[in-house]
C-alpha cells in the first residue's frame, strides 16, 4: 500500500515549514539588524551635527579675523 | 544521491541561519513602544479560503462551499463597511444653485453631476450588495430549516458555519447602524438627483435611472431598512424561528464558554444576540420571544446585564437591552430588571482592576520571559539534544495561548470602556465644551481614569511587543506541539474509539463508522509513511503494539481547511455523544477544546496584533457627522489626551510610557491604509501626529529642561542655607524631584508611522536651543539691571553651566564656550566686545562712576540718596520666565533671597564676580574705557570749571593769624568763600564731576586688589608644579632658564625620554613632542614673571599722563617771591581747599544731605590724586583752610562750643583723615616724583632776608623716597624690584607714561608662550 496523497502532503510540507521558520528567522534578523543600525547611525549623526555646529562657528569666528 | 546533497546543503544553510541568532547587536535603549517591523511575514496562510477543500473527502466538503462564498461576501461587506463609516459629505463643499436665474447654472450641474457621480455609484453598489446579501442569507436560512430535526431540535451545520452566519448577520446590523447614522448620504443623493434630474431635460437615454434612483433614495432615506428588509424576509421562511435560536444559543454557548480571543469576535457575538432576536420577534403572538420555548431568555438577560454596552464600530456603540426593551412583548418579569448603572459603570471602569491586572501582568510576563530565556539557554547547551527544553511544548503552548486571552480580556475591557463612554457623556452644565465628541472623551475621563488607561494600553502593548518578538522562536516549537496533539488524538484515541465502536457496533451505524475513517484519513500524518497494518486482535498483543506505535515529530500544522474539517467532524461524532462511552466523549470534547484555539496559535503574530488593535480610540466619524465638522482639534483626541496627560502629571514613572498612547496612532494610521483603504484620513491622522509630534518635543524638552536645571539649582544652593529653607517653608521643594527621563534619553530610534525618529537627536537640537535662550534671558536680565546685578548673573551662567553639565550626559551639545560666547557676541576674534563687558562699561560709565557713594571704611559703594543726573537708560527687562530662573518657584524664591543680599552696594564680592565673568581677557577694555571716561571728564567738565572757579577765588586766601581763634578763622573764611558756595553749578557739575574721578579711580583700585587675589590663588595652587619653595625663592638666581628645572616640564621630559626608548610601549610617539611642548608653556604661563604687574600703578601712571593735558593751567603761575604762593594761588590745591571747606560746611537745614553723604570719599580720592599728581600736596597740606581751623582749634586753650563749628571740626576732621589716607595710599602706588627740590641755607646772618637757592644732583637722589612696599594686598607675589628710577630731567619732571593702555590688548594665554625647544635637545633659555 503507498502512501496516500494526505500522507505525502504531511511530507512535502514538513520541507515548505522549515524554510517559512528559517525566512522568518532571517527577517527577524533582519529588523533586529535594522534597529541597531539605526542606533549606531544615530551616534554617528549626533557627532557629525556637533562638528558642523562648531565649523559654524568657526566659521563665523574667523570671518571677524578677515573683515 | 542528489537528494542528499540538496539536503546537506539545506541543513549546511540553516545551520547559518541559526548563526544569524548570535549575533551581538548592540542597541541599548530599552522598548518603551510596540515595535513595527520593517519587514513582516506571515507564516502560515489563511487566506487561502477553503481552495485546497478537494484535497479532503468528508460530507463537509459541500459546506465549505458557502463558507468560501460568505468569506467573499464578509470582505465585501467590510469594505462596504469602511465605505460608508468614512464617508464624508461631498454636496457641503459644492456651490448651490442659488436663484433659477444663475447664469452658470449649468456648469454649476454639470460640476455637480461629475462630482458626485462615482460617489452615487458606490452608494447604489451598496444597495445592491445588501438586497444580495440579504438574499444570500435567507437561502442559508431557509436550507437549515429544511434539515431541522424537529425531535433532537438540531440543524445540519457545523459549528464554523453557524459562526458564519453570525458573522453576515452582525454585517448588515453594522452596515445599517452606519447608515442610519450618516446622514449626509441622503444629503449627496438629494444633491445627485437635483442635478440630474436638472440635466436630464436636456439628455436622453436616462430613463431607466429614474427607477434605479427611486429605490436608492428609498434604501437611504428609511431608517433601518436592512433590518427591516431582512425581517421580512426571514418571516417568509417556515421555521426561520427555529433555526434563529440555534445560532442564538451557539452564540449565547461560545460567550459562556469564553470560546472567542478577538476583542472582535466578543463584541460581535454580543451584538449578534440581541439582533437576532430582534429578527425573531415580531407583533404576531405567535412570533413571541418571550414565549418561545428554544429561547432561554434569562440566559441571555445575564449575558445582556453584563456587558450592556458594546462597541458597535468606530466610535459606536449599542446598548444591548434596547433592542429586546424596545420588542412589542416586553415582559420586564422574564427578562428581570436592569442593573443599576453605577454597578456596571464599577465592571466597565478599567481602574477598578487596575491593580489586579498589573497583578497579572507582572505574572504574565516573568512566566513567558523565564520561558523565552529556558528555551533559548537549552538551545546553547550543546548536551541537551535538539528541541528538549525544560518546559514541555504542551505547556509552552499554553502559556502563550493564556497570554493571547489575557490580551484579548484588557483590550476589550479597553474597548468596552470606551463604548461606556461614549454612552455616557459627561452633561456637567459648567463644562465649555463646544461640541459632544469634548463631552464624551476629553471631559469625561478623570486623571485617574487616564492614569489607569495609559497603563492598561502599556501592558497591552509591551506584553505583545514581547510576544511577537519570540514568535520564530515559539512558532516550530508551537506548531511541533499541535501536530503531536492531533496526531496523538488521530493515531491513538480515534483508532482505539474505531476499534471498539467496529466491535460493538459490527454491522450498524455506517455513517458513523464512514465519518470516524474520514477523519483518521484526513488528519493522520504515519510514522512509516503508511498506517500500521493492524496486528491480529489476539488480546494479548495488541497492547504492545499500541505501545510501538510512533508519532512522527513533525512541526507541521493542519491547513486551515484541514483544521476545520477536522473540527466539524469531530463535533459532528459528538452529536451522536449517545453511540459512544463517556470517556470517549471526554476526549472528543477535549481535542475540541484545544483544536479550537489552534488558528490563532498558528497565525501567532496576526492575531496578537488583531488582539491589540487600539485604533477605535481615535477613529470619531460618528460624531465629526452627529457635529457636523471637518476634524476636531487634536485636543480631543484621546491619544494626544493621554500623552499630554503623561507631560503634565507629576508622576515620574509615567514618562516611560509616553509613547504608548502616541503609538495609537501607529494602529489608526495601519488601519486607515490597510483596512479602511482611506487615504484621507492617513493625511489626517498625519498631520495630527506631526503636530502632537512637535508639541510633544516642545513639551518634553521643556520639561527635561526644567528638571535638569532644578537638578543644578538645588545642587548649587548653599547647603545649610538649603537645610534652613527646607525647615521653615519649603519641606522637600528645593531637591531634584524623582525622575525616569534616563530612559527615555536612550531612545534613538521611535517608530512613528513607519518614520524613524531620533528622539535624542531632536531632543538635544532643543536642549541646545534651551541653553542658548536661557544664556540670552540671563544675559539681558543682567543688561536690564544695574552693576550690582552681576553676581546675579553669575549665579544664573554658574547655574546654567551645570546645567549643561548634566544635560551633556544625555546629549551631544555644543561646547558651552561656543554657546556662550554666541549668546554673548563675543565670537570675534580680534576684540572682545561681548554684551556682558559692554554693559559694564555702560553701567561703569553712566550708573556707578555717576551715582555711587564710596566709603572707604566699608569699601563699598552705595547709591546717592540723591542724583544729580538723569535716569540710567537700560534695555527692558526681559518677561519672567521661572523655568529660565532657577526651575520652580520654591529654588526662585530661595535665590532671590540670596540675590538680596548683594542688591544694594557695589564692594569686593562684585567687583570679583565682574572679574570671573569677564575674565582677564576683557578687563584692559574695562580699563581703558574707565580712563576714557576720565579723560574726557577731565577735559571737557573739569577744565573749563575749574578755570572759572579760580577766577572766582577771592583775591587773598592767606590764612588768618592763629590769634583770630577757630571762630574768627572760620567766619573769615565763610565769607571770603561765600561765592563758591552759591555757585549754583557747584553740586551738580563740578562736584558730581570729581566724584565721578574719585570713583572711577577707586573702582581701579578694588579691582587690582582683586586680580592680586586670585593671583596669588593661582600661584599658590601651581607653585608645586613649578617647583616654587620658600628656598627657591629666595636663593640666587640661577643663569638657566627655570622652567628646565621645574619638576613638570623636567619629569615629563625624562618620561618621555624613558619612552622614547622603548618604542614598543609608546603606540604615537609623536604625541610625546606634544606632551613636552605643553608642559612648557604651561610652566611658562603659570610662572610669575619678574615684573610687577599692578594694575592700580599703571592707571595711576597712565591717570598722570591725562592730567599733563590741564597739569600747566592747574600748576598755577610762578611764584613772585620765587619760592612759594602765600597769599593768593591760581593753583588746584587752594582751588581744592576751598572746595573741601565748602564741603565741610555744616547743614542749615537737618535734613539736608551733607556734601560728604551725597558724593561719598570718591570726592577726597578725586582731589588727593589730583594734588598728589600735580605735585601739591605738601602746599596743600600747608596751606589748606580746614587743616589750619583744626590747626588752630588742637593749639587753642579753650575749645570753642558752637554746634555749627562742632559739627565743621568733625566733618573737617574726617576729611583730614581720609585725606591722609588717600595720599599714603597714592605714595605707596605712584611715590611722587622726585620735585627739583630746594635747598634752604640758613641764613648767613641774622637779618637774613634772602634765601639762596641752590639745586644739586647728588642730595636729589639721595632725597629719593625709598622704594616702595611691594604691592598693597597680602603681598602674596614676593616681587621685589622697584620700578626704575624715572629719568632725571624730564620736563614735568614726571616718570614717562607707561605703553599707551591700548586696552584691547589681552594679557598673554596660554598659547602665547614661547614653544620648546626641540625635543631631544636642551632648551636653550628662551628670550626674556
Amino acid at each position: 500500500m503507498g502512501k496516500t496523497n494526505i500522507q505525502k502532503d504531511w511530507e512535502e510540507r514538513e520541507f515548505i515549514e522549515d524554510i517559512s521558520i528559517n525566512v522568518q528567522k532571517i527577517i527577524e534578523f533582519l529588523n533586529k539588524f535594522e534597529l541597531s543600525t539605526r542606533n549606531k547611525l544615530s551616534n554617528v549623526n549626533e557627532k557629525l551635527t556637533v562638528l558642523e555646529r562648531q565649523v559654524d562657528y568657526l566659521e563665523s569666528a574667523f570671518k571677524t579675523v578677515s573683515e | 544521491m542528489s537528494v542528499d546533497q540538496s539536503k546537506s546543503k539545506l541543513a549546511d544553510v540553516f545551520e547559518r541561519v541559526d548563526i544569524l541568532e548570535t549575533f551581538p547587536f548592540r542597541d541599548d535603549q530599552s522598548e518603551i513602544e510596540t515595535p513595527s517591523s520593517t519587514i513582516g511575514y506571515q507564516n502560515y496562510d489563511t487566506s487561502i479560503n477553503y481552495a485546497d477543500r478537494g484535497a479532503f473527502e468528508t460530507q463537509w466538503s459541500d459546506e465549505t462551499q458557502s463558507m468560501e462564498k460568505m468569506e467573499e461576501i464578509l470582505k465585501v461587506g467590510e469594505g462596504f463597511i469602511n465605505m460608508v463609516y468614512t464617508y464624508r459629505s461631498c454636496s457641503k463643499a459644492l456651490p448651490q444653485v442659488k436663484t433659477s436665474e444663475q447664469t452658470n447654472k449649468q456648469q454649476i450641474y454639470e460640476g455637480t453631476f461629475e462630482v458626485l457621480e462615482p460617489e452615487i455609484k458606490k452608494l447604489k453598489d451598496f444597495m445592491y450588495f445588501q438586497k444580495d446579501t440579504i438574499k444570500f442569507f435567507t437561502d442559508r436560512i431557509k436550507n437549515l430549516a429544511g434539515s431541522y430535526d424537529k425531535k433532537k431540535e438540531t440543524i445540519i451545520a457545523s459549528e464554523t458555519f453557524i459562526c458564519y452566519l453570525v458573522k453576515i448577520l452582525d454585517l448588515l446590523a453594522i452596515l445599517d447602524a452606519l447608515k442610519n447614522m450618516k446622514a449626509c448620504l441622503n444629503n449627496d443623493f438629494s444633491f445627485f438627483k437635483r442635478a440630474s434630474g436638472f440635466l436630464r431635460k436636456q439628455m436622453s437615454g436616462v430613463e431607466d435611472q429614474t427607477q434605479e434612483n427611486h429605490t436608492l433614495y428609498l434604501f437611504l432615506a428609511n431608517q433601518n431598512s436592512i433590518t427591516t428588509t431582512l425581517k421580512q424576509e426571514l418571516h417568509n421562511i417556515e421555521k426561520f424561528d427555529d433555526v434563529l435560536p440555534i445560532i442564538v444559543n451557539q452564540c449565547a454557548d461560545f460567550l459562556e464558554q469564553e470560546k472567542y480571543v478577538l476583542p472582535s469576535e466578543k463584541h460581535c457575538l454580543l451584538r449578534v444576540m440581541p439582533f437576532l432576536l430582534f429578527l425573531i420577534d415580531e407583533n404576531d403572538p405567535k412570533k413571541n420571544i418571550f414565549k418561545n420555548k428554544s429561547l432561554n431568555l434569562s440566559r441571555y438577560s445575564k449575558i445582556f446585564r453584563k456587558n450592556p454596552v458594546v462597541p458597535l464600530y468606530g466610535d459606536m456603540q449599542i446598548t444591548l437591552e434596547s433592542l429586546v426593551k424596545h420588542s412589542p412583548h416586553f415582559d420586564e418579569k422574564a427578562w428581570g430588571t436592569s442593573t443599576l448603572d453605577s454597578k456596571v459603570a464599577f465592571d466597565y471602569e478599567i481602574i477598578h482592576v487596575l491593580d489586579a491586572t498589573r497583578i497579572h501582568y507582572n505574572e504574565c510576563m516573568s512566566r513567558f520571559s523565564n520561558m523565552v530565556n529556558e528555551i533559548k539557554s537549552a538551545k546553547q547547551r550543546k548536551d541537551t539534544p535538539a528541541g528538549v527544553y525544560p518546559i514541555s511544548d504542551t505547556e509552552i503552548k499554553q502559556i502563550v495561548l493564556h497570554c493571547l486571552r489575557i490580551l484579548s480580556d484588557w483590550t476589550s475591557r479597553v474597548l468596552q470602556q470606551s463604548a461606556w463612554k461614549y454612552s455616557k457623556a459627561n452633561n456637567d452644565p459648567t463644562i465649555n465644551a463646544t461640541f459632544d465628541y469634548e463631552r464624551v472623551v476629553k471631559y469625561n475621563y478623570t486623571a485617574d481614569e487616564r492614569t489607569a488607561l495609559i497603563q492598561f494600553i502599556a501592558m497591552i502593548k509591551s506584553l505583545a511587543t514581547l510576544i511577537i518578538k519570540n514568535e520564530a522562536l515559539l512558532q516550530p516549537i508551537i506548531r511541533r506541539c499541535i501536530h503531536q496533539e492531533i496526531q496523538e488524538f488521530i493515531q491513538i484515541s480515534l483508532r482505539e474509539t474505531i476499534k471498539s465502536f467496529n466491535k460493538n457496533n459490527p454491522k450498524k451505524k455506517d455513517n458513523i463508522k464512514s465519518e470516524m475513517a474520514q477523519l483518521k484519513a484526513i488528519a493522520a500524518d504515519w510514522a512509516a509513511g503508511v498506517e500500521p497494518v493492524e496486528a491480529v486482535p489476539s488480546k494479548k498483543s495488541s497492547k504492545e503494539v499500541e505501545e510501538k506505535l510512533v508519532l512522527p515529530p513533525r512541526g507541521v500544522p493542519p491547513s486551515s481547511t484541514q483544521l476545520e474539517l477536522i473540527l466539524n467532524l469531530v463535533s459532528s461524532l459528538m452529536d451522536k455523544r449517545k453511540d459512544f462511552s463517556s470517556t470517549q466523549n471526554q476526549e472528543f470534547e477535549d481535542f475540541k477544546n484545544k483544536a479550537f484555539f489552534y488558528r490563532y496559535l498558528l497565525n501567532l503574530s496576526t492575531s496578537v496584533n488583531s488582539i491589540t488593535d487600539l485604533a477605535d480610540l481615535w477613529y470619531r466619524e460618528f460624531y465629526l457627522e452627529l457635529n457636523n465638522r471637518v476634524q476636531f482639534p487634536i485636543e480631543t483626541s484621546l491619544p494626544w489626551i493621554l500623552t499630554d496627560h503623561i507631560l503634565e502629571s507629576d508622576d515620574p514613572s509615567l514618562i516611560e510610557h509616553i509613547f504608548y498612547p502616541l503609538g495609537l496612532y501607529n494602529d489608526t494610521a495601519h488601519r486607515a491604509l490597510l483596512h479602511l483603504n482611506q487615504r484621507f484620513l492617513y493625511d489626517e491622522i498625519e498631520a495630527e501626529l506631526n503636530l502632537c509630534f512637535d508639541q510633544l518635543l516642545f513639551k518634553l524638552s521643556g520639561k527635561i529642561y526644567t528638571h535638569f536645571k532644578i537638578q543644578a539649582s538645588s545642587i548649587l544652593l548653599d547647603k545649610s542655607y538649603k537645610q534652613q529653607l527646607e525647615l521653615a517653608h519649603f519641606s522637600g521643594k528645593l531637591h531634584t524631584p524623582k525622575s525616569r527621563f534616563d530612559v527615555l534619553l536612550r531612545q534613538k530610534h521611535i517608530q512613528l508611522l513607519g518614520r524613524s525618529l531620533d528622539l535624542v537627536g531632536l531632543l538635544a537640537q532643543r536642549q541646545n536651543t534651551l541653553i542658548r535662550q536661557n544664556l540670552d534671558y540671563a544675559i539681558s536680565r543682567f543688561e536690564a539691571s544695574d552693576l550690582t546685578s552681576i553676581i546675579e548673573l553669575e549665579t544664573a551662567i554658574n547655574n546654567i553651566k551645570l546645567t549643561y553639565k548634566i544635560l551633556s550626559e544625555y546629549f551631544e551639545l555644543d561646547s558651552f564656550d561656543s554657546i556662550f560666547n554666541e549668546v554673548n557676541e563675543s565670537t570675534s576674534l580680534v576684540s572682545y566686545h561681548g554684551r556682558i563687558v559692554l554693559h559694564i562699561i555702560y553701567e561703569i560709565v553712566s550708573d556707578f562712576a555717576r551715582n555711587y557713594t564710596f566709603n572707604s571704611i566699608t569699601q563699598r559703594f552705595v547709591k546717592a540718596p540723591y542724583l544729580f543726573t538723569d535716569e540710567v537708560q537700560r534695555e527692558g527687562m526681559p518677561k519672567t520666565n521661572p523655568n529660565f530662573l532657577f526651575g520652580n518657584k520654591p529654588l526662585n524664591a530661595a535665590y532671590a533671597n540670596s540675590a538680596e543680599l548683594h542688591k544694594y552696594f557695589i564692594g569686593m564680592p562684585h567687583i570679583q564676580s565682574i572679574l570671573r565673568m569677564v575674565g582677564k581677557k576683557n578687563l584692559p577694555l574695562i580699563v581703558s574705557e574707565t580712563l576714557r571716561n576720565i579723560e574726557i571728564k577731565l577735559t571737557s567738565v573739569l577744565s573749563p570749571y575749574v578755570a572759572e572757579l579760580l577766577a572766582g577765588m577771592p583775591a587773598s586766601t592767606k590764612l588768618p593769624i592763629y590769634d583770630y581763634g577757630t571762630e574768627g578763622g572760620y567766619g573769615y573764611f565763610q565769607l571770603k568763600l561765600k561765592d563758591i558756595y552759591i555757585y549754583p553749578d557747584l553740586r551738580p557739575e563740578v562736584l558730581q564731576c570729581f566724584r565721578e574721578l574719585g570713583n572711577s579711580l577707586v573702582l581701579m583700585n578694588l579691582l587690582d586688589q582683586a586680580i592680586t587675589q586670585t593671583d596669588s590663588y593661582n600661584f599658590i595652587k601651581s607653585a608645586p608644579f613649578l617647583g616654587i619653595t620658600p628656598e627657591t625663592w629666595f636663593a640666587d638666581v640661577p643663569e638657566e632658564d627655570p622652567t628646565i628645572n621645574s619638576p613638570l616640564y623636567s619629569q615629563l621630559l625624562k618620561l618621555a625620554q624613558l619612552l622614547e626608548t622603548k618604542p614598543e610601549v609608546t603606540k604615537a610617539p609623536v604625541a610625546l613632542n606634544d606632551i613636552i611642548s605643553n608642559a612648557w608653556r604651561a610652566d611658562k604661563f603659570y610662572r610669575p614673571s619678574a615684573e610687577n604687574h599692578s594694575l592700580f600703578k599703571s592707571v595711576l601712571q597712565r591717570f598722570s599722563f591725562i592730567l599733563n593735558m590741564v597739569r600747566n593751567e592747574w600748576s598755577g603761575q610762578a611764584p613772585d617771591n620765587g619760592v612759594i604762593n602765600v597769599d593768593s594761588s591760581t593753583e588746584f590745591y587752594r582751588l581744592w581747599s576751598a572746595l573741601q571747606f565748602v564741603i565741610c560746611w555744616p547743614l542749615s537745614n537737618e535734613n539736608d544731605k551733607s556734601f560728604h553723604e551725597l558724593f561719598g570719599d570718591g570726592l577726597m580720592w578725586a582731589g588727593c590724586s589730583l594734588i598728589h599728581f600735580l605735585g601739591q600736596q605738601y602746599r596743600f597740606e600747608l596751606f589748606d583752610f580746614c587743616y589750619h581751623i583744626l590747626n588752630v582749634e588742637e593749639a587753642a586753650a579753650v575749645r570753642s562750643d558752637k554746634p555749627a563749628l562742632k559739627n565743621f571740626f568733625r566733618a573737617a576732621q574726617i576729611i583730614k583723615d581720609l585725606n591722609q589716607q588717600i595720599f599714603a595710599i597714592l605714595n605707596t602706588y605712584s611715590p611722587p616724583p622726585p620735585c627739583s627740590n630746594m635747598l634752604l641755607s640758613p641764613p648767613a646772618t641774622e637779618q637774613a632776608e634772602q634765601f639762596i637757592v641752590t639745586t644739586t644732583v647728588e642730595e636729589t637722589s639721595s632725597n629719593n623716597v625709598p622704594p616702595p612696599p611691594p604691592s598693597n594686598s597680602a603681598g602674596a607675589i614676593p616681587n621685589s624690584t622697584p620700578p626704575p628710577p624715572p629719568p632725571p630731567n624730564s620736563s614735568n619732571s614726571f616718570p614717562p607714561p607707561p605703553p599707551p593702555f591700548e586696552g584691547n590688548l589681552p594679557p598673554p594665554m596660554i598659547d602665547d608662550m614661547p614653544p620648546p625647544p626641540p625635543f631631544g635637545v636642551p632648551p636653550p633659555p628662551p628670550p626674556m
